[in-house]
């Protein structure tokens, strides 16, 4: 009987002291959050605020156009998903079914730039943003996405699985290379293109230094350079900082959560296993 | 400053490596509520790192911090953390120990699933214990992996810097001035961009010559005959 049960009790005290270690910071953040100012500071440390204050959150849409912020966040998502997927799909097409001089060469090419760390581009690639008089718009902070070596690689691998009879009898039937690829390829390549465009929901949510060279207006900030912005200059008000990154992380929570069956599909079907 | 970025590194990537190994070595197992778990972990992952890093300036506070509170529980004076040119550095690595252990794990986890159990059957049979079982199956069939998961932490290591920009500024004393801080600190904060193209260059040459090494090194520790 014992030795049934000490499997599972095992399993699940160790597994609950590792979920309890990385909860534990959320855990502060949304009780910070709900504190008033004087509570902060309050020795002995309240872990449950004794009087909850909704303080930080008021302050955080104040002091901040932070609305806006998060329409912008949303925005630049949205615009960076969809160039994103619609030209590594293109690309991907091309790279997987289309025969043309060189391609193996260009596509190890392209390969090879995943090298290449961003950190290591963003001078040249801002000073010919600011070139293009492209600082301070969502063009030029959207604008390289246009390009993710990552998103033509996982597509064209799954296209070349596609069979080319189903190629072959649409070319039988007239379609050229548009409908192929509208009416053929994108239906069928779409386990990858859901579990891309979570990715590059993510990234473009989540991500910090191209936006924080790019956007230096407060309007036209999205959600990280705008937390970042408040705790330069609020360092100390944590409940206000904490509510803003709260109000942060929920939208890419719901996101992950509703696409996380597709998120796990996808990535077995491109041969990552997840 | 490449000096910070060693120390970080040896403190970042034996844990990480422990940490995620542990972790998805706990998801492999067939019990109920594995999923909920893997959830669970996979949280700091999502996280903006901006979020990530004001919620661990605000919980390593050496005074009103979380952290420090739980270690008087346990009669340990804490340290000044993010104020101390001692501290800074380590409390930079719990951050993104906290962040990254999910991602790490979910990756060690396709690889334990690839282990065919027959292996533990045959070795269960041969009276090998737990411990054994862990050192001379699930180590050298999980190389592979664990080669990859060195580069990418390598990787992921010289290009440290939302954490430092946000929880200590390169401080104190430049004790947590890292490279991707620098380079964005010349070009924006001292207008040199010449200097800051050349030293971006450098960095990727730096990044470069590890993977190389890496590779190289691989056919030393690294099994792929499973």
């Amino acid at each position: 009987m014992l030795k049934r049960y000490a499997g599972p009790v095992l399993f699940h005290a160790a597994a609950t002291v590792i979920a309890v270690m990385v909860l534990i910071p959320f855990f502060w953040m949304i009780s910070t959050s709900l504190k008033s100012k004087g509570a902060l500071t309050a020795v002995p440390i309240q872990w449950i605020p004794e009087e909850i204050s909704f303080e930080g959150y008021r302050k955080v849409f104040e002091v901040f156009p932070f609305a806006r912020t998060i329409l912008n966040s949303a925005i630049i998502a949205v615009l960076t998903v969809s160039i994103r997927l619609t030209a590594a799909s293109m690309a991907a097409y091309a790279f997987a079914k289309i025969r043309f001089r060189g391609r193996e060469t260009l596509f190890a090419l392209i390969l090879a730039t995943m090298m290449i760390p961003q950190q290591a581009t963003f001078i040249p690639l801002f000073l010919v943003m600011k070139e293009l008089d492209l600082v301070n718009t969502f063009t030029g902070v959207v604008a390289p996405s246009i390009f993710n070596a990552f998103a033509i690689f996982m597509l064209r691998q799954h296209m070349r699985t596609i069979s080319d009879a189903y190629i072959d009898a649409a070319v039988m039937d007239g379609a050229g290379h548009r409908t192929i690829f509208i009416r053929l390829m994108v239906p069928l390549s779409a386990p990858i293109l859901a579990t891309l465009a979570v990715i590059a929901f993510m990234d473009a949510w989540n991500d910090y230094l191209w936006p924080l060279v790019m956007l230096t207006e407060p309007k036209k900030m999205t959600l990280p350079l705008a937390l970042s912005k408040l705790s330069g200059q609020y360092a100390t008000d944590y409940n206000t900082l904490m509510a803003g990154s709260l109000i942060s992380i929920v939208p890419i929570l719901i996101v992950f959560l509703a696409a996380q069956k597709h998120f796990r599909a996808g990535l077995q079907v491109g041969g990552l296993k997840g | 400053m490449l000096r910070n970025t060693l120390f970080f590194i040896a403190m970042y990537l034996p844990l990480i490596l422990a940490a995620s190994i542990s972790a998805a070595m706990l998801l492999n197992r067939p019990y109920r509520g594995v999923a909920v778990y893997r959830v669970l972990f996979y949280i700091p992952v999502l996280t903006s790192w901006v979020a990530g890093a004001l919620i661990f300036k605000s919980i390593l506070s050496p005074e009103y911090g979380g952290v420090n509170d739980i270690l008087r529980i346990f009669g340990i004076p804490g340290p000044g953390w993010l104020y101390d040119a001692k501290w800074a550095m380590p409390g930079i690595v719990l951050a993104s120990i906290w962040k990254d252990m999910g991602f790490f794990a979910l990756i060690f986890l396709g690889g334990l699933q690839g282990i065919d159990t027959d292996c533990y059957e045959a070795a269960k049979i041969d009276g090998a214990g737990v411990w054994q079982r862990f050192w001379h199956i699930t180590l050298p069939l999980l190389s592979p992996i664990t080669f990859f998961v060195i580069v990418i932490c390598l990787i992921f290591s010289f290009q440290l810097f939302p954490q430092v920009m946000i929880m200590t500024d390169g401080g104190p004393i430049g004790a947590t001035q890292v490279m991707v801080e620098r380079i964005y600190r010349y070009a924006f904060s001292y207008y040199k961009m010449g200097y800051a193209s050349a030293f971006s260059f450098i960095l990727f040459a730096i990044i470069f010559v590890f993977t190389y090494l890496q590779l190289k090194l691989q056919k030393k520790w690294v099994h792929y005959d499973a």
